[in-house]
C-alpha cells in the first residue's frame, strides 16, 4: 500500500488546532457568566486560565519528548500500572463528558433562543449530536485536517467581530484593574474551568503526534495567541457591555451588532457568527471525541462508530433531561464541578511531570 | 506421521507431474500446424463470423492463406505490401515471409490463441503450407474521429487539442508533449471479451513511489466482460466505492494530462475512450484550469476565486434561503424580506417545496438539454426559461426569488463542470436538511461534509490538499496562483522523488 | 462493513429529513405567519402600557406596489404582556428582530422608563441596538401621523435617527443599550432624542409616495429630533434644545462633521449669522482633582469652514470659499461656553450625570469614589478651552 505521508498529526496540526477550537468555546455563554463573577475583571480570569492551559500544554509537550512515540495510556500503565491507567482513563472519560456538558448546553441554548426565534423543537440541535458522532468516529488525523482548514475561519470570524465591534468598545470600562479583588478573581477563573483546561486535550493527542524539533517554540506561541484571543475577547465584551455584561447572555451575537456599517446594512455581523459557529460546532465535539478515544482505548475496542453513537447518544439524552434542571446543573458545573476540573484538568497534567517511566531513547530520534 | 508425509509429498509430485503433461499436450495442441488444412479448418471454427476474410493464393506451389478482419484492415495495403512480395518469394518458409513482408510491424505468431489476438486487433495473419508458425501484419486501417477540441474544456488561449477513442493516437499526442525517454507506457489488456487496452502513462523518476506498480497491480485484477470507457476503469480502481466524490481526475486534453504527469502523477488511457484518468485526484485540480497556466496569475487567481465562490454559492443558496424563510429571518436585511415577502404572498408552496421543485424542474431541463439533439437545444432553452419560467411566476406558482436563486445556482455550478454531478447531488441533500432543520442543521451538514472531505484519499493524497492538510509550498498554485518562476518545486503533494521542476537562473549561475 | 454501517445511517439520516422537509408542520412560524414589526410605541394608560407597533405589511406581488403600514395597538400591564396581546389579536407572530426603533410616549417620562424597557433590553427577540426616543405627545399618534418622507411614519423617523456619527450633530442618538448601561452604571443617567411632529406644505412628492393608494405617504408633517431629553434614575429631568443637544454631541459623541450656527456677529458695526460647516473637531472631556477640588476640564478645538452668511458683498460672492473672520469664531466660542455652562446647569439642578462623571471617577479616581460620587456636579470648577478655527 501506498505511504501516507500526511496520516499523522503533526506540530502543524497542533498548533493550529489550537486557534481553531481553543477560542471558540469561549465565546457563547462564557464571557457573561465570567462577568457574573469577576465583573470588570474578567479577563483577568480568563487570562489567568489561559496560564494555566499553556502550563498545561507544557507539561503535554515534555512528555512528548519524553515519552515520544508512546500514547497517554502506554505511559500511564507503564509508570502506574494498567490499572491506574485504566482508572485514570475512566476518570477522563466522566471529565469529558462533565467538560462537554456546559459548551454543549450553552450551544443548544444559543442556537434555540438566537438562530432559531419561533420554532424549536428536540430536532433543532440533534443533528449537533449527529455531527459529533461523525466527528467521534473518524479517526484523529481528520482533526488535524479540519485544524488546518478551520483556523482560517476563527481567526477571520475574530478580526471580524473585533473590528465590527472596536467603534462601540469603550476600553476604559475595565478600568480600574483589579478593582473587584483577587476572589473575585479567582472565582471567575474557577467557574470557567469547565470551558477551559483544554491543554488536557494534547495529552490525548499523544502517539499520533510525531514530536519536532522546537515543538515547544511553535506549539506555546500559538496556543498563546488563541489564549490572548480569548483575552482580548473578554476585554471587548465587557467594554461594549459595561455594567450590562453579565445579563448579555450571547456575547458571540451581541458584542458586533452596534456597529453603525451594521445597522446600515443589516446583520453583516452574522458573517463573523456563522464563521465562529462553523468552527465552534467542531470545537464543541472535541470533549466528545476525546471521551470516545478513552472508551476505545479502556475496553481495546476495534470499532469507534458504534462507540461514538452510544456515547452521544448518552449526551443528547442527559443534556435533554437536564433541560427543565439547567440553571442548577450550571451552577454544579461552575461551583463544586469546578474542583473535579480543576483535578483532572490541571492537577494530573501537572502531576504527570514527576512520572517514572521507560523514557524514549535519544538516538531513535533522527 | 512421517509414513504419511512421504506419501502425501508423492502424492503432491505424481499430481503436478500429470498437470505438467496436460498443461504441455495443450500447449502442443494449440501450437500452429504445419497442416494449412487443419489451420484453416481450426480457424473457421472459431471465427464463425461474417466480418473475417479469408484470402489463399500458391507460391512456389505451396498455398499461402490470409486471415484479417473487414472493417479494420487495410485492403490496399494488403494487396501492396503483404501479397505482391510475397508472391514473388522462391521459397517458403516462416523466415522467408517474414523478409518479404513489406510491413514494419510484424509478429511471429506460433499459436492459434495469439492469431486469434492479432486478427481481433486488426492485423492481417499470414500462414503457409507446411510452415508452423505465422506472421502477423499490422496493416491496419479503421475509420476514427479526428483530433479536435474537447467540447468539455474549451479554452480562449492554449492548446485545443483533445484526445481521441484510439489509444495510440492519444499516445502519439502524448509522445509530441513530452519528448523523453522517462515518459513511459504500460499496457495492460483487460475485458474478457473486450480484451481492451489499458495503457497506464507515467514519467519514470518522477511518479509517486508505489503509485505505478499499485495501479498496474489493481488493474491486473480487474476481471469484467468488457471495458468500454475510461470511467469502467475508474469504478474498479476507487477505493472508496460508496462514495459520492470521484476518486480520479479526468482529462480530455494532452496539456493537462502532460502537467499532471509531471507533477508526479499518473495517467491511465483507455482504448475506445478520450477520456483519461488521473491519479491521485485532489479536488483542487478541478478548480484549475488549463487556461489559467496561459494567462497572468492575476486573471488565473481571480477566475479560481471566482470558481469557487460560485460553488460555495451554488451549493449554499437554495438551502441557506430556504432555511432564511422558514427560520432566521433575521439574517434578511429588511427591505430585501419586504421584497421577498411581496413576492412569495399566494404562492400555494411552502418555501421549502417551492424551491425543490424548482430545482426538480431545473434538473430536467438539463437533463432534457444534454440529451437532446442540438436543434432542439433551443426549443428547450426558450420553452424552460421563457416559457415555463417567466408563466409560472406570473401564475402566482412559484416567486421569482426562488427562481432567481434556482438559476443562479444552476449557472454558477457550471464554472467548475468538472464537479457538477457530485455537487449536485450535495446541493439537493443540504436543501433537504435546511428546509426540514434549518439554518444550524445546514452549517453543521456543511461541517460533515467538510469533514467528509478531509477524511478522504485519492491513493494516499488527501483529496482537500493541499489546504487540509496545509502543505504550504503547494499553495502557491492554489486558489491563488504564483507565476510560474515561483513553482520550482513539483507539488510536495503528490511526493514525487523528483522534487524540483525548474532551476532559476539564479541557482544555474550559483551552480555555475 | 463499517462503510456499509456508515452508508446506511447517513440513508437513514437523509431519509428522516426528507420526511421532514416535506411534512414540515411541526409549529414553522414562516415568514407568512409573521408580522414584521419595525417600531414600537409605548404609553401609559392609567396603570397599564400601551403598546402599538407598527407592522410592515407586505403587498400583492406586483412591482409597483409598495409597502403598506398597519398599526395595531394593545394593551398590558408589562410590555411583553402588551407584546403577547398583539400577537393574540392578529394570529400574526410578532417578529420583534427588525424593530430598530422605540417610541416614548409623553405620559411615560413620569415614572421610570426603565420599567418597561428592561423587558427590551433582556430579550433576545429585540435588537438592543434598536434606536431610543421620547416624542411629543403619544407614541400611538405618532406613528399613526402621515409624512411624505415614507409611507411607514417609522422609517420617517429613523431616518432622522440613524446613528451615524460622521454626519451630523443635530441628535442626541441613543439606543437600548447605552441607555441602559448609563441607568445601571454609576451615573444612573441617560438621555434620548425627543421627537417632535412639524407642520409643513403638503408636497407633490407626497402624492407620489403614496404609490396610489389612499393616505400612504400622503401628509404634511415631518419629524425634528433636535431636542434630547435628559433621564435620572429613569425618570424624564429636564430637556436640552436643539443648541445645547448640538453642543453635548460635539463633546460627547464622536461628531467630526457638523454644522453650527452664530447668531448677531458684529462685524464692522453690522451685525450678520453665519452658518459654520464644522469640518474636524478635537474633544477631550477629562476629570482631575487640584486638591480636593473636582476639576472637569473640556477641550474642544473645533475647524470649521463658513458655509453661508446672512450678508455678501459682490465681490465676495465671487470668492470661494469665505474665510471665518475672527470675530465669527469668538461669538462661536462665546455661544459654545454659554451652552456648555447652560448644559452643566441643568445638570446640576437635575443631578443628571450627563457626561458620566460618575464613571470617570470610578475608573480613573478609584479611591476618591466614595467621597465624591453623587456630588460631582455641585463641587466641580469647569475649565473649558474652546477654539474655533477657520480652514485657511
Amino acid at each position: 500500500m501506498l505511504d501516507r505521508q500526511y496520516d499523522k498529526f503533526n506540530v502543524r496540526n497542533v498548533c493550529l488546532f489550537a486557534i481553531a477550537f481553543v477560542p471558540v468555546s469561549k465565546i457563547f455563554l462564557l464571557p457573561s457568566i465570567m462577568a457574573h463573577y469577576a465583573f470588570s475583571d474578567m479577563w483577568i480570569s480568563a487570562l489567568c486560565n489561559v496560564l494555566l492551559d499553556m502550563l498545561t500544554l507544557f507539561c503535554a509537550v515534555s512528555l512528548w519528548k519524553r515519552y515520544r512515540g508512546k500514547d497517554f495510556y502506554d505511559i500511564l500503565s507503564e509508570s502506574l500500572g494498567t490499572p491506574a491507567a485504566k482508572i485514570v482513563y475512566a476518570l477522563y472519560f466522566f471529565y469529558f463528558i462533565l467538560k462537554a456538558y456546559s459548551p454543549i448546553t450553552e450551544q443548544k441554548i444559543y442556537v434555540e433562543r438566537t438562530l432559531y426565534e419561533s420554532t424549536t423543537t428536540v430536532l433543532t440541535f440533534l443533528p449537533f449530536f449527529v455531527l459529533s458522532a461523525y466527528i467521534a468516529s473518524k479517526k484523529i488525523f481528520v482533526l488535524g485536517r479540519l485544524a488546518d482548514i478551520m483556523f482560517m475561519f476563527t481567526v477571520a470570524g475574530m478580526l471580524l467581530l473585533f473590528v465590527l465591534a472596536f467603534s462601540n468598545t469603550d476600553f476604559a470600562a475595565v478600568l480600574p484593574i483589579g478593582v473587584n479583588g483577587a476572589q473575585k478573581i479567582a472565582k471567575g477563573a474557577f467557574a470557567s474551568f469547565s470551558w477551559f483546561s483544554d491543554g488536557i486535550y494534547f495529552f490525548f493527542l499523544m502517539g499520533r503526534v510525531i514530536p519536532e524539533k522546537k515543538a515547544y517554540v511553535r506549539i506555546l506561541p500559538c496556543f498563546a495567541f488563541a489564549g490572548l484571543l480569548v483575552v482580548f475577547f473578554m476585554l471587548m465584551f465587557y467594554g461594549a457591555f459595561s455594567v450590562l455584561a453579565p445579563r448579555q447572555e450571547f456575547a458571540l451575537t451581541e458584542i458586533a451588532k452596534y456597529s453603525v456599517s451594521v445597522n446600515n446594512i443589516g446583520r453583516f455581523d452574522y458573517v463573523a457568527v456563522f464563521f465562529l459557529l462553523f468552527t465552534g460546532a467542531v470545537s464543541m465535539t472535541l470533549p466528545l471525541y476525546f471521551a470516545t478515544e478513552c472508551f476505545v482505548r479502556f475496553f481495546h475496542l476495534k470499532n469507534k462508530l458504534w462507540t461514538a453513537v452510544a456515547i452521544n447518544a448518552v449526551m443528547f439524552a442527559i443534556i435533554y433531561l437536564l433541560a427543565p434542571f439547567i440553571d442548577t446543573a450550571m451552577r454544579l458545573v461552575t461551583g463544586y464541578f469546578g474542583w473535579f476540573f480543576l483535578l483532572m484538568g490541571y492537577v494530573l497534567p501537572i502531576f504527570t511531570l514527576f512520572l517514572r517511566g521507560e523514557k524514549h531513547e535519544e538516538k531513535n530520534e533522527s | 506421521m512421517s509414513v504419511r508425509r512421504t506419501q502425501s509429498r508423492k502424492s503432491a509430485e505424481s499430481c503436478e507431474k500429470s498437470i505438467n503433461s496436460f498443461v504441455r499436450q495443450t500447449i502442443d495442441y494449440m501450437k500452429i500446424k504445419k497442416s494449412l488444412k487443419y489451420s484453416k479448418s481450426y480457424l473457421k471454427k472459431q471465427f464463425s463470423s461474417d466480418d473475417v476474410k479469408e484470402l489463399s493464393f500458391t507460391v512456389c506451389g505451396k498455398e499461402i492463406y490470409l486471415i484479417f478482419l473487414d472493417g479494420l484492415t487495410d485492403k490496399a495495403a494488403i494487396g501492396r505490401q503483404i501479397m505482391y512480395p510475397l508472391k514473388e518469394l522462391t521459397e517458403v518458409t516462416l523466415e522467408s515471409l517474414e523478409n518479404g513482408i513489406l510491413e514494419p510491424e510484424l509478429v511471429r505468431v506460433t499459436d492459434y490463441e495469439q492469431l486469434i489476438e492479432e486478427v481481433l486487433i486488426g492485423n492481417t495473419v499470414v500462414l503457409a503450407e507446411g510452415v508452423a508458425g505465422g506472421i502477423s501484419a499490422a496493416a491496419k486501417f479503421f475509420e476514427k474521429r479526428a483530433v479536435a477540441e474537447p467540447p468539455t474544456a474549451t479554452v480562449l488561449q492554449g492548446p485545443r487539442e483533445g484526445f481521441v477513442e484510439t489509444i495510440q493516437t492519444n499516445i502519439s499526442m502524448m509522445r509530441r508533449k513530452i519528448h523523453s525517454k522517462d515518459l513511459k507506457f504500460e499496457q495492460i489488456k483487460v475485458g474478457k471479451y473486450s480484451d481492451t487496452v489499458v495503457a497506464i502513462c507515467y514519467i519514470d523518476g518522477v511518479v509517486q513511489k508505489g503509485l505505478k506498480e499499485e495501479l498496474v497491480k489493481r488493474i491486473k485484477e480487474i476481471d469484467v466482460d468488457a471495458i468500454l470507457d475510461s470511467s469502467y476503469v475508474a469504478r474498479f480502481l476507487a477505493q472508496h466505492n460508496t462514495s459520492l466524490f470521484k476518486q480520479f481526475g479526468m482529462t480530455e486534453k494532452p496539456d493537462i494530462l502532460a502537467a499532471r504527469i509531471l507533477e508526479g502523477r499518473v495517467g491511465i488511457m483507455v482504448d475506445g475512450s478520450p477520456m483519461v484518468l488521473t491519479a491521485p485526484y485532489i479536488l483542487l485540480e478541478d478548480f484549475q484550469s488549463a487556461e489559467d497556466y496561459y494567462v497572468s496569475r492575476y486573471r488565473a487567481s481571480i477566475g479560481r476565486i471566482i470558481r469557487l465562490i460560485s460553488i460555495l454559492i451554488s451549493l449554499l443558496a437554495p438551502a441557506f434561503f430556504v432555511a432564511a424563510q422558514l427560520y432566521h429571518l433575521q439574517v434578511i436585511p429588511l427591505t430585501f424580506l419586504l421584497t421577498i415577502v411581496n413576492s412569495i404572498k399566494g404562492i400555494p408552496f411552502s418555501p421549502s417545496s417551492e424551491m425543490f421543485f424548482t430545482l426538480l424542474i431545473f434538473e430536467i431541463l438539463n437533463e432534457a438539454s444534454v440529451r437532446m439533439p442540438k436543434y432542439v437545444g433551443m426549443v428547450v432553452s426558450i420553452v424552460g426559461g421563457l416559457v415555463l419560467g417567466e408563466t409560472a411566476v406570473s401564475a402566482g406558482i412559484i416567486s421569482a426569488p426562488t427562481l432567481m436563486i434556482i438559476a443562479l445556482s444552476g449557472i454558477c455550478l457550471y464554472t467548475v463542470p468538472e464537479l457538477e454531478r457530485e455537487f449536485s447531488v450535495i446541493r439537493v441533500l443540504l436543501l433537504i436538511v435546511a428546509g426540514a432543520l434549518g439554518g444550524y442543521a445546514l452549517l453543521l451538514s456543511v461541517c460533515a461534509v467538510l469533514v467528509y472531505l478531509c477524511a478522504f484519499e485519492s491513493y494516499g493524497t488527501p483529496l482537500l490538499a493541499p489546504y487540509a492538510p496545509l502543505v504550504i509550498p503547494d499553495l502557491k498554485d492554489g486558489f491563488t496562483k504564483r507565476n510560474m518562476s515561483d513553482k520550482a518545486y513539483r507539488p510536495f503533494t503528490f511526493n514525487s522523488p523528483n522534487k524540483v521542476r525548474m532551476r532559476l537562473h539564479k541557482e544555474k549561475n550559483k551552480d555555475a | 462493513m463499517k462503510k456499509k454501517t456508515s452508508l446506511k445511517l447517513f440513508v437513514i439520516v437523509i431519509a428522516f429529513c426528507a420526511m421532514l422537509f416535506f411534512t414540515n408542520s411541526f409549529g414553522i412560524v414562516d415568514i407568512e405567519k409573521t408580522a414584521i414589526i419595525t417600531a414600537i410605541g409605548l404609553d401609559k394608560k392609567e396603570e397599564e402600557y400601551e403598546i402599538t407597533v407598527q407592522v410592515a405589511v407586505p403587498q400583492a406581488s406586483t412591482a409597483s406596489q409598495e409597502n403598506n403600514k398597519a398599526v395595531i395597538s394593545a394593551t398590558g400591564a408589562t410590555a411583553s404582556e402588551a407584546i403577547h396581546q398583539i400577537g393574540d389579536i392578529t394570529g400574526w407572530y410578532p417578529n420583534l428582530g427588525f424593530c430598530n426603533l422605540i417610541i416614548l410616549g409623553e405620559s411615560m417620562f413620569k415614572e421610570n422608563v426603565t420599567k418597561a424597557l428592561d423587558y427590551f433590553s433582556k430579550t433576545f427577540k429585540l435588537q438592543d441596538s434598536a434606536c431610543l426616543a421620547g416624542c411629543e405627545g403619544n407614541a400611538k399618534d405618532l406613528f399613526a401621523t402621515a409624512t411624505p418622507l415614507d409611507n411607514i411614519s417609522s422609517f420617517a423617523v429613523q431616518k432622522i435617527l440613524l446613528k451615524n456619527p460622521g454626519m451630523t450633530s443635530d441628535v442626541a442618538t441613543v439606543d437600548i443599550k447605552d441607555f441602559a448601561v448609563g441607568y445601571y452604571s454609576a451615573a444612573g443617567s441617560g438621555y434620548m432624542p425627543y421627537i417632535r411632529s412639524i407642520e409643513v406644505a403638503e408636497t407633490q412628492s407626497s402624492q407620489k409616495a403614496g404609490g396610489g393608494e389612499d393616505g400612504a405617504g400622503k401628509g404634511n408633517k415631518v419629524f425634528d429630533a433636535s431636542y434630547t431629553l435628559l433621564f435620572k434614575n429613569g425618570v424624564q429631568a429636564e430637556t436640552l434644545d436643539d443648541h445645547e443637544t448640538k453642543t453635548f454631541n460635539l463633546l460627547h459623541e464622536k461628531v467630526k462633521q457638523s454644522t453650527f450656527i452664530v447668531d448677531d456677529v458684529e462685524i464692522n458695526g453690522a451685525k450678520e449669522n453665519y452658518l459654520l460647516n464644522i469640518v474636524d473637531n478635537k474633544y477631550k472631556v477629562c476629570l482631575r482633582f487640584d486638591g480636593a477640588q473636582p476639576v472637569l476640564v473640556m477641550n474642544a478645538k473645533i475647524l470649521a469652514r463658513v458655509d453661508d452668511r446672512t450678508s455678501t458683498s459682490k465681490e465676495e460672492g465671487l470668492q470661494s470659499p469665505v474665510y471665518l473672520p475672527d470675530e465669527a469664531a469668538r461669538k462661536a466660542e462665546e455661544d459654545f461656553r454659554m451652552y456648555v455652562d447652560s448644559i452643566l446647569q441643568k445638570c446640576r439642578n437635575t443631578q443628571c450625570d450627563l457626561f458620566r462623571l460618575d464613571d470617570m471617577l470610578y475608573r480613573y479616581h478609584h479611591k476618591q469614589y466614595g467621597a465624591y460620587s453623587g456630588k460631582l456636579y455641585d463641587m466641580l470648577k469647569l475649565e473649558l478651552e474652546v477654539g474655533f478655527t477657520g480652514v485657511k
